[in-house]
């Protein structure tokens, strides 16, 4: 079922496509990390943008992927950026929602023993409440890992794509093996980016267990 | 930005709006593929979720399985599917039901299985039938969940059977795919926004449903 002869001599290819894949995965992912801290902080200066932030990620989160990144086009064209952007997008809105979320369960006997202390609203975030979410942030990070994994493939039908060119490749010449050692590849990077997220996150939050 | 001034012409245009390649047409053979795979994959994966969380086993199965179909990419679904069967909507719907199987199991199993036991006590001790206590307080209980699950596969399947037009799919990712073919961006640019306005319009619409329905289905315990 795989012509192995064409894995090896294209292995300089896959692993090319499999490079850019992961550097794309992984540039939104910490974009999306970096406004998602900004957003938090937003929301923690004017409390009462919590909640539209997360009806507008919400409505954004329910637009197909294709039709994401085709909105992005009049800007960007059909370029890197766009599809990286779309990306973000995709990885911010999952990040907010989980933050937010978990934002929202703090237990309240710690935060006003917080407000006890003396804490201003600033501090408290820095000292308690960063730490107390960061269990959601990695969760939110483990599932935005996966889907983008495999959003990185729906971006190759506006000519970027990582490893959803070799799929396009196999589609397009009726064979089979580009398109199976794709799946493969992209199924063992979101397990390896998700192996490798829990075990920073288990490191990270020490004190959950 | 003419490109909006050109999308905007390009809706304008009547012959865009009719016929066999028009956006009506599009969108009801879009919603025909999406409202089929779905009909399909609700009869397979509600009665399996509900077995399965009833009986209390195959959690770790099915929680694998949700992983394992989140980590395998839609396109690379179809396309394999494609390749392996022949080119024509048959092997499109396998892939489209077998991608909108695994939100609905989960979420019906969590549903199922974690009912309030002490709900489930009680009515076990008012003397129901295990099958009573299921119909009457575990599924009412799991519909929010249920629910979700369904919405979440809805969602997929559109944004889906947008990608699978690149495999030769008719429907509403035509525009996209035909467009980008074309460079015809107006064509390409007009498509997106019409899917987009259809998975938001879903959304609500189920958001609706399940105000309105959920209202009275579920029995609250206090």
């Amino acid at each position: 079922m795989i012509d192995w002869q064409w894995v090896t001599d294209n292995l300089g290819m896959i692993g090319e496509l499999t490079l850019q894949h992961v550097q794309m995965v992984l540039l939104s992912l910490v974009l999306g990390t970096v406004i998602t801290a900004l957003m938090l902080l937003l929301s923690i200066v004017w409390p009462s943008l919590a909640g539209p932030l997360m009806s507008l990620s919400g409505v954004l989160f329910t637009i197909p992927s294709l039709a994401l990144f085709i909105l992005l086009l009049p800007w960007t064209g059909l370029s890197m950026t766009t599809s990286v952007i779309g990306l973000t997008l995709y990885s911010l809105l999952i990040l907010l929602r989980n933050v937010l979320a978990g934002m929202q369960k703090l237990p309240a006997e710690v935060l006003e023993s917080a407000r006890a202390l003396g804490y201003t609203r600033f501090g408290r975030f820095i000292d308690i409440e960063f730490f107390l979410i960061l269990p959601a942030l990695f969760a939110g990070l483990r599932i935005a890992s996966v889907t983008l994994v495999g959003l990185v493939i729906v971006t190759a039908l506006i000519g970027q794509g990582g490893l959803g060119q070799l799929m396009i490749v196999g589609f397009n010449q009726n064979f089979l093996t580009p398109i199976l050692i794709s799946l493969a590849l992209s199924l063992v990077l979101s397990l390896l980016l998700d192996l490798v997220i829990t075990r920073v996150g288990y490191r990270l939050t020490g004190w959950t267990r | 930005m003419t490109i909006f001034h050109e999308t905007w012409l390009w809706f304008l245009q009547a012959d865009h709006w009719s016929g066999d390649l028009g956006i009506w047409q599009r969108l009801l053979q879009h919603l025909y593929y999406v409202l089929v795979s779905l009909a399909i994959a609700v009869l397979i994966a509600q009665p399996l979720g509900i077995l399965f969380g009833y009986m209390q086993r195959g959690g770790f199965l099915v929680i694998n399985l949700f992983n394992i179909g989140q980590a395998f990419p839609s396109l690379g679904i179809i396309l394999l599917c494609i390749m392996l069967f022949g080119f024509n909507d048959l092997p499109v719907f396998i892939a489209l039901v077998a991608l909108a199987i695994p939100p609905m199991l989960t979420n019906t199993y969590v549903g199922i299985s974690h009912a309030d036991q002490t709900l489930c006590d009680a009515v076990k001790a008012m003397g129901m039938t295990p099958l009573q206590s299921l119909l009457k307080v575990r599924i009412p209980l799991a519909m929010p969940l249920i629910f979700a699950g369904i919405r979440t596969s809805l969602l997929q399947l559109i944004a889906t059977a947008v990608v699978a037009a690149y495999a030769g799919l008719d429907g509403l990712g035509r525009f996209l795919i035909d467009g980008l073919g074309q460079r015809d961006f107006p064509q390409v640019v007009a498509g997106s926004l019409i899917i987009s306005l259809l998975a938001i319009g879903c959304e609500l619409l189920m958001a609706l449903v399940a105000k309105r329905w959920l209202h009275f289905s579920v029995p609250i315990a206090d």
